[in-house]
C-alpha cells in the first residue's frame, strides 16, 4: 500500500487533528464478516452463523507532533461473553498514540444467547473506525 | 482452527535491497491449434490441440488440471487424440483410462430440456511445475446441427500464448465472412482439393489483465469471428423460427387475464406480464450454440417453466402480442463488434424485447430479470437487431446519455443539534428508477443516503414522474441529534443512491494496464444551504477544489458564510470508458469525489 500523506491521513486545522487510525478504520472489512452485521436487532430467536471463527488483532503506533493534547478518543470497553471477547485500548506514551484492539469471535454457528456479547463487540470495533481521534494543537503562547 | 487477521502498521520503512524477481504466468500456452471444417456435406469437424507448460502449483491445482469440452451426443462424435504429461525429467504420462468423465454441464442443471448435453472432463495426470500437458481432440458435427458455419474467438487466453493458429476451411463455392477486431492480422488463404482454407497465426499473445471494471463483453481483447452467414441472413434465422409464431394456451391466456383485472392501466399491465416471465419462469443459462441457437415454442418453454434468454424473450412478446400489446424481440451486440457482413449468432449478448404501447413510449424491457428504468438507458454503445421477419430492423444505439442528478437543499440545524429541512431530487434518465416509482411512490424515499435516510423522511412530493425525468420533494426532519464528540459534531452531506453511489467504486488502484469502464456516465450536482446556530464553526471548509479532464469535471466547495454552510458539489463524468492514457485523471478526480473530508461537515461549538 502506497504511503498515505499528513493531509489525506487527517484533517488539520490550526487548532485541530482529527483522524481515524487506519488500523481500526475498518480496513480489509471484505476479510471481517463479522461487521456485515447489521447489530440494531436486541435480541436474536434463532441460531445464527458467520464464515468461521475469528481472531482479529490491530495495532499501531502513531507518532505525534509536538504540542498536542487529547481533545476525544473513543471510550471502549472490555468485555468477554459467549460469543465473541473484545479488548482495545487508546493510550498516548512519550507522545505516541497507540491503539489496540483484541477481538475473538468464538463459533461459526452460533445460539441466540451468544448474540449479545456478539453484538457488542463488533459495535465496539465499529466505534473505533466511526469516531476520530481528535487531539486539540496548543498554542505556543 | 480460528482465523488470524492481524493488522500492524510499522513505524520503520525498509529500504528495499533486493528488487524481487517478476513473477512468471502461472502457465505459459506453447501452442494452441484451433481447425474450423465446413465439409461439402453440411457436416462439421473442429479440431483442437493445446501444449501448455504449468509454471506454478496455483496453474495445476484450480487452473489447468483439467479440461472440460462441452457436446452434444445427439449429434456431434467427441474423439480423445491425445492427452499426455510430459513431466520436468522428460517422463510421459498418458492420462489413465479413469481421466475421462462425462457429466452434466453446470448450466444444464434444472433445465431438463439439456439434460441430454454432455461435458467430458479430462483429467491431466501427472502434474508437476514445469510439466507440459498436451491434449489433441476432435468433435464432428452431423450435418444440420447448426444453421450454418461460424464461431467467435477471443484470441486471449488466461495465459499468455506464444502460438496460437486457427485455421478455417470451406469448400471452395462457399463465402465465409471474417474480420480480426482490435489486432492487424490477415490470414494466408490456401486453395487444394476443391476446399480454401484462412490460416491465421497470432504469435506472442498476452495473457487476459485480471483488472476490475474492464469492458464488460471483452469487446476491448483481440478476437477473429467467422461466418458463412452475413448478419442480414443470421437475424432472419432467428426471426424464421416456428417459436416466433406466439401461439398461446389457455394457461397462458388466464394468466393474462388475472393481470388485466389487477392492472390499473397499460403500463403498470406491460409490467406485471414482464414480472410475470422474469420472476416465474426459470432462466436456463445454457449458452446459445449448445441450443443450436433455436428457440422452443413458447406453449412448451410456459409449460416446462423454464427457457433459455431467448426463448424467455419470445414467451414474453408472445404474452404481451395476445394482450394487445405491440412487442418485438431484440437481439443485441456490441456495435463495436457488429460488422454487417458477418453474422456470427455468437456475438449476440442479450436477447431483450422491445414494447410498443399505442398511447406510451416505447419501452426496451428484460425477458431474464425486472429492470427499474427502460433498458435503452443502458443501451449506448449496442447495436438491437428487431427480429421480425417482415422488417429486419436494426438499430445502433449513438445517444450518450447524461444521467444528470442534481440534489438542492435548504437544512436548519436548530440548538439542539438536529436537522430538519428540504431537499429537492431531480434525476433524469438510467439515474431515475422510473418503473419502480411509478409502482411504488414511497421508493423515492429509498433514493436518499448520506446522512439521511428513508426514517428521517417526514413527507414527500412527487412534482414529476417520467421515463425520462422525475422530481420529488422531501421534507425531512432527522431524529437523533448530530454525533457529539467533546462539542465536535459530525453530519454526512446527503446523497442520491442512484448515481455514483451505485457504481460501488470506493478504491481505484493507482495502476491500470487496460481501459477502465465506468457503470455509466452521469452528471451529478448538490447544492445545499444549511443555517446554524450562532456558536457553531465549520472545522472543514473545502475552497473550489477543481479539476477538469477530457472526459469530465469535478468541482467542490464547503464553506462557512456567517451563519451557514453552502456546500457545493459537482461531478460530471461523459465517457463509458477512460483509456489507460487518461486513467490518473480519471483517479485524481475519482478519489476527491469519494474523499470523506469532503463528503462529511465537521462542525464545533
Amino acid at each position: 500500500m502506497a504511503p498515505r500523506s499528513d493531509q489525506e491521513y487527517a484533517i488539520i486545522t490550526k487548532e485541530e487533528i482529527i483522524f481515524t487510525p487506519l488500523v481500526v478504520s475498518n480496513i480489509f472489512k471484505r476479510a471481517m464478516s463479522h461487521l456485515y452485521f447489521k447489530t440494531d436487532l436486541e435480541e436474536r430467536k434463532y441460531n445464527f452463523r458467520d464464515r468461521c471463527t475469528m481472531h482479529v488483532q490491530l495495532y499501531e503506533t502513531i507518532a505525534l507532533p509536538d504540542s498536542v493534547s487529547v481533545e476525544y478518543i473513543p471510550a471502549i470497553t472490555d468485555m468477554s461473553g459467549t460469543g465473541a471477547s473484545f479488548k482495545g485500548y487508546f493510550t498516548i506514551e512519550d507522545n505516541k498514540l497507540k491503539v489496540g484492539a483484541n477481538l475473538k469471535f468464538k463459533k461459526r454457528i452460533y445460539k441466540p444467547d451468544d448474540w449479545g456479547s456478539f453484538r457488542e463487540a463488533v459495535a465496539s470495533q465499529n466505534r473505533m473506525a466511526n469516531e476520530p481521534v481528535i487531539l486539540r494543537i496548543e498554542s505556543e503562547n | 482452527m480460528m482465523k488470524n487477521i492481524l493488522v500492524v502498521v510499522l513505524a520503520s520503512v525498509f529500504s528495499l535491497g533486493v528488487i524481487a524477481q517478476q513473477p512468471r504466468s502461472d502457465a505459459t500456452y506453447e501452442q494452441i491449434i484451433k481447425e474450423y471444417t465446413l465439409n461439402e456435406d453440411g457436416s462439421m469437424d473442429f479440431h483442437y490441440y493445446k501444449k501448455i507448460e504449468l509454471n506454478t502449483h496455483y496453474s495445476f491445482n484450480r487452473l489447468y488440471g483439467e479440461t472440460f469440452i462441452v457436446y452434444d451426443p445427439n449429434y456431434q462424435e467427441l474423439k480423445i487424440n491425445k492427452a499426455i504429461v510430459t513431466q520436468k525429467d522428460g517422463k510421459v504420462v498418458p492420462s489413465p483410462e479413469n481421466a475421462f468423465n462425462e457429466v452434466l454441464p453446470r448450466f444444464a442443471a434444472n433445465a431438463p430440456y439439456f439434460n441430454h448435453l454432455r461435458e467430458m472432463v479430462v483429467t491431466h495426470a501427472g502434474l508437476e511445475l514445469e510439466a507440459v500437458i498436451e491434449l489433441d481432440y476432435t468433435i464432428h458435427t452431423k450435418n444440420g446441427f447448426y444453421p450454418e458455419f461460424m464461431a467467435d474467438n477471443l484470441i486471449t487466453e488466461s495465459s499468455p500464448i506464444m502460438e496460437k493458429i486457427i485455421s478455417i476451411k470451406v469448400p471452395a463455392n462457399k463465402n465465409l465472412h471474417y474480420r480480426v477486431f482490435n489486432l492487424r492480422t490477415g490470414p494466408e488463404i490456401l486453395e487444394s482439393e476443391g476446399f480454401k482454407e484462412y490460416k491465421f497465426t497470432f504469435k506472442g499473445i498476452k495473457e487476459m489483465s485480471h483488472e476490475y471494471y474492464q469492458p464488460h463483453n471483452q469487446n476491448h481483447l483481440p478476437r477473429l469471428v467467422f461466418s458463412t452467414y452475413n448478419l442480414s441472413e443470421a437475424q432472419q434465422f432467428l426471426s424464421n423460427q416456428e417459436a416466433l409464431n406466439y401461439k398461446v394456451d389457455k394457461d397462458m391466456q388466464d394468466a393474462l387475464s388475472e393481470i388485466k383485472e389487477d392492472s390499473v392501466d397499460m403500463r403498470s399491465r406491460i409490467l406485471k406480464i414482464q414480472k410475470l416471465v422474469t420472476d416465474e419462469i426459470n432462466t436456463y443459462k445454457v449458452p446459445p450454440v449448445y441450443s443450436r441457437y433455436l428457440a422452443r415454442h413458447p406453449i412448451d418453454v410456459w409449460k416446462s417453466n423454464g427457457g433459455t434468454p431467448f426463448e424467455k424473450s419470445i414467451l414474453l412478446v408472445t404474452l404481451f402480442r395476445e394482450a394487445g400489446i405491440h412487442a418485438e424481440p431484440l437481439a443485441i451486440i456490441p456495435t463495436n463488434l457488429c460488422d454487417e457482413n458477418i453474422g456470427c449468432l455468437d456475438q449476440i449478448s442479450k436477447y431483450y424485447v422491445q414494447v410498443n404501447p399505442y398511447d406510451d413510449k416505447q419501452m426496451i424491457l428484460s425477458p431474464t430479470e425486472t429492470t427499474e428504468q427502460n433498458l435503452i438507458y443502458s443501451l449506448t454503445g449496442h447495436t438491437m437487431l428487431e427480429l421480425n421477419p417482415s422488417k429486419l430492423n436494426v438499430f445502433a444505439n449513438t445517444e450518450n446519455y447524461e444521467n444528470q442528478v442534481s440534489m438542492t437543499g435548504e437544512m436548519i440545524l436548530d440548538s439542539n443539534m438536529k436537522f430538519t429541512g428540504n431537499v429537492e431530487l431531480t434525476i433524469f434518465e438510467k439515474a431515475n428508477p422510473h418503473y419502480k416509482i411509478i409502482e411504488d411512490s414511497s421508493h423515492v424515499k429509498k433514493l436518499i443516503g448520506g446522512g439521511l435516510s428513508k426514517e428521517d423522511i417526514k413527507s414527500f412530493e412527487l412534482i414529476n414522474c417520467a421515463q425520462v425525468r422525475s422530481s420529488i420533494k422531501y421534507n425531512f426532519e432527522k431524529k437523533d441529534s448530530l454525533r457529539n464528540q467533546s462539542n465536535y459534531f459530525f453530519f454526512d452531506l446527503p446523497n442520491c443512491k442512484n448515481g455514483t453511489e451505485n457504481w460501488h467504486i470506493n478504491y481505484l488502484n493507482p495502476n491500470r494496464d487496460t481501459e477502465f469502464e465506468i457503470p455509466f456516465p452521469v452528471s451529478e450536482h448538490y447544492d445545499f444551504t444549511i443555517m446554524l446556530p450562532e456558536d457553531i464553526k465549520l472545522v472543514n471548509p473545502a475552497e473550489n477544489i477543481e479539476v477538469i479532464s477530457d472526459f469530465g469535471e469535478v468541482i467542490i466547495s464547503i464553506v462557512q458564510e456567517e451563519n451557514a454552510i453552502v456546500v457545493k458539489r459537482m461531478l460530471r463524468v461523459s465517457t463509458n470508458t477512460v483509456p489507460v492514457s487518461s486513467f490518473a485523471d480519471f483517479k485524481e478526480m475519482l478519489d476527491i469525489w469519494n474523499d470523506k473530508k469532503y463528503r462529511e461537515l465537521i462542525l464545533k461549538k
